[in-house]
């Protein structure tokens, strides 16, 4: 296990990310980070491909999210957006949170449509309004949330000790029927 | 950004018998690491279900990857969404229509 490597180097494309300017720099330069970001994470191992099929009526089937927002729920721990390899921990924010206490850790994306409007990235109105309307069975009481992952792999898959697992076991024990993966 | 951790998380949830359907962002890194099921929208970072306060794209959004939840063949579909970036018109999407997909 290596030490702990850790940045500034974040903290400033944070910073520059908050202006117009960095926002509108980021929607520019979209399209050549994708590709950059689409060769590195490409990788010669062979990966599971695991299929669980989707049997279930929507308005008999409970919907939990997970993403990798980097959202939390103020005053629990943020997420380290210091370390140069990512975290890959989890945090838990409550399907009825209200959405003016939830923070963001994660450097890498601009937060003003967030902080506008919530629903842009967990459209919490919308999922309310269509389990209300009988549209869908519920909600998981637990949303989980990531922070930025980096390169970082064996920290999510890892059997043992990989915080995916973790949070499959906690998605089963919340009774989910299915799940919705959110990037930003 | 984080296409490719819930690619890998997506995978993990799935082996454990629960159906995962993800929204993507950024298509190369999709195709990189395939999740089982995902649908990509070409949106900003930071925005993943549209622009501020436009509550049907949302909807339409969510719809598109039900549907595609539903019809998606095997692992590794990757689709791209309709979605335009401030040039899609969005209907109204009757809450029923999400119960007979």
């Amino acid at each position: 296990m290596g030490r702990r490597k850790t940045t500034r180097f974040w903290r400033v494309v944070n910073a520059v990310l908050a202006t117009r300017p960095g926002a509108k720099l980021a929607e520019i330069t979209r399209a050549p980070i994708n590709k950059l970001s689409g060769l590195m994470a490409r990788s010669k191992r062979e990966r599971p491909t695991p299929w669980a099929p989707f049997t279930k009526k929507f308005p008999e089937a409970r919907l939990a999210i997970v993403t990798t927002a980097g959202l939390h729920v103020e005053g629990d721990p943020p997420f380290d957006i210091d370390d140069v390899r990512g975290d890959a921990t989890f945090r838990e924010i409550p399907a009825d949170v209200d959405p003016r206490r939830l923070r963001i850790a994660h450097a890498h994306y601009p937060h003003q449509r967030f902080l506008q409007d919530h629903n842009v990235i967990l459209p919490l109105d919308r999922l309310h309004e269509l389990v209300a309307a009988g549209a869908l069975g519920g909600l998981s009481p637990r949303i989980f949330s990531f922070g930025w992952g980096g390169g970082l792999t064996r920290e999510y898959i890892d059997p043992k000790t990989g915080t995916a697992h973790e949070v499959a076991r906690r998605l089963q024990a919340d009774g989910a029927d299915f799940v919705l993966f959110v990037p930003t | 950004m984080c296409n490719r951790a819930g690619s890998l998380i997506a995978n993990v949830i799935e082996s454990y018998g629960i159906p995962t359907i993800c929204l993507s962002i950024n298509r190369e890194m999709s195709e990189a690491v395939r999740a089982p099921r995902a649908g990509f929208v070409k949106f900003p970072y930071g925005a993943p279900f549209g622009e501020p306060g436009q509550p049907r794209q949302e909807l339409k959004i969510l719809y598109d990857l039900f549907a595609l939840l539903r019809r998606a063949p095997a692992h590794g579909t990757l689709e791209d969404l309709p979605h335009q970036w401030r040039r899609t018109q969005y209907d109204e999407i009757p809450p029923a229509a999400f119960a007979v997909l």
